[in-house]
């Protein structure tokens, strides 16, 4: 693994042998991984095979039984999980705002919000065309607006390791394609892992892993092998 | 399952003797009585309308004085936004502020503030605490999971993270302060008994001075005040939640 990270230009995220069990059984056995900056990564597999606790372990919302999460560098991470994590009943600027409540920790509370945050909520809403609507309430949007919402939240944050958790499970082909484009443009700002279950949009990421028997495997580099 | 009911029933009626036909015959000729005999007092109408007033002041301030103490100990009562051990702890408390009755806390409040409406308010505010307490927590427990997760990755935490998830909860939020206020109406016209205050002090004396047209025309009012609630309860949680 140490050689390969000396390889690495611009290493981001190192997975070191992470393990971890559910009752008993181990869902991921010894997964290790080196993902870059600069790069879009898709993570497939079949439902259950633990795709999304990978993600979680990467997020730190789950701690692995074993093994290490590696980040180099600062690192921001924004996880966007398959239903979103958007609040209901509130507008789509106020969940985009919701990124600064480390830096303004009252403001959530208070619900009041410097000027400066609510232009630059404003703008990351701009970002994924979605300026006109900053003033709905999330569940007022169509499936692939609310997503583009969970995206522009995680601009907003400065997210340079975004993780993407099945962001087109529930969308038409056009407008997943779209969501897609704008998730695997966001490699410019750091680098991009997300998790599907189908290969429909394989050739929009850098690199694809399979995640089969607990452990992940490499399947294609570069958008052209892997289509 | 109807059959063990029925056994049952048929036990404890036989212990408590409720099944004895002559207590039955006493009890509907008693109330026959009663409704021969009881009519409007006009004298007391003037005095039960104050008393309700009284009682309804008295449910305003334990529902929301209530309500506000449980929206923070509702959460600091829920595992996603504080540590285990303070959870279990605050859920205790408000398990043991639910398990004793409001009557109770009543009788306690008298003996600290003297009889009126503070010693009402104290112990309704009490009771309220504990139940909305165990009912915002169950309502922070049913929210996604996931939600919770990815704004703890944007760094919320605690009551911040809390008042967050808070907003997409509040419309069952309202819905439970509605339904206590409801439940603390009622309550409020009986804690009187034990001299908290509100209309049900007016009863307990007329009860000792054997006038049954007064506490008829005071339970007139408070059903009367209890319905108007109920309609606007109502008609709030269709049409404005």
């Amino acid at each position: 693994m140490l050689k390969n990270i000396k390889r690495h230009g611009h290493v981001g995220v190192i997975l070191e042998g992470i393990y971890y069990g559910v009752n008993g059984a181990a869902l991921l056995r010894g997964v290790s991984a080196v993902f870059e900056d600069g790069k879009a990564y898709l993570i497939m597999g079949r439902s259950g095979v633990g795709k999304t606790t990978l993600l979680k372990i990467i997020a730190g919302i789950l701690r692995p039984t074993g093994g290490s999460v590696r980040f180099m560098g600062r690192h921001r991470v924004a996880y966007i999980p398959q239903n979103l994590g958007l609040i209901k009943g509130v507008t789509a600027l106020e969940n985009v705002l919701l990124a600064f409540s480390s830096q303004c920790r009252l403001c959530p509370l208070t619900n009041m919000w410097p000027r400066s945050y609510v232009e630059r909520a404003l703008e990351a809403l701009k970002a994924v065309m979605l300026g006109d609507k900053a003033w709905v309430k999330v569940e007022n949007l169509s499936g692939g607006e609310m997503q583009r919402v969970a995206i522009a939240r995680a601009m907003a944050y400065g997210a340079d390791v975004i993780l993407a958790d099945e962001p087109v499970s529930n969308l038409d082909e056009e407008n997943a394609a779209h969501v897609v484009e704008l998730l695997t443009s966001l490699r410019s700002r750091g680098l991009v892992i997300s998790v599907m279950h189908n290969r429909e949009f394989v050739d929009m990421f850098d690199e694809v892993y399979m995640l089969d028997m607990g452990s992940l495997k490499p399947l294609c580099r570069g958008t052209s092998s892997c289509s | 399952m109807s059959r063990y009911l029925l056994l049952l029933v048929a036990v404890t009626a036989l212990l408590i003797g409720i099944g004895d036909p002559w207590t039955w015959y006493k009890a509907i000729n008693n109330l026959a009585r009663l409704f021969s005999e009881v009519g409007i007092e006009v004298e007391v109408l003037d005095e039960a309308f104050y008393a309700m007033v009284d009682t309804a002041l008295l449910s305003v301030f334990a529902t929301s004085a209530g309500a506000l103490i449980s929206m923070f100990l509702g959460a600091l009562a829920s595992p996603m936004f504080f540590p285990r051990f303070l959870a279990v702890t605050v859920r205790a408390l408000a398990n043991f502020m639910r398990t004793i009755p409001a009557l109770i806390w009543g009788i306690l409040a008298v003996i600290m503030f003297g009889p009126g409406t503070v010693a009402g308010a104290i112990a309704l505010t009490i009771y309220t605490t504990g139940y909305l307490t165990k009912l915002f927590y169950e309502t922070y427990e049913n929210v996604d999971r996931d939600l919770v997760d990815s704004l703890k990755v944007f760094g919320l935490r605690g009551i911040v993270l809390a008042s967050a998830v808070f907003r997409q909860v509040r419309k069952q939020v309202v819905t439970n302060i509605l339904f206590i206020f409801e439940y603390n109406i009622r309550t409020a016209t009986i804690l009187g008994i034990v001299g908290a205050g509100g209309i049900g002090y007016y009863i307990a004396q007329y009860m000792t001075l054997l006038n049954y047209s007064a506490i008829f025309t005071i339970i007139g009012v408070a059903f009367i005040f209890v319905g108007i609630v109920d309609v606007a309860s109502y008609v709030v949680r269709r049409f404005f939640v």
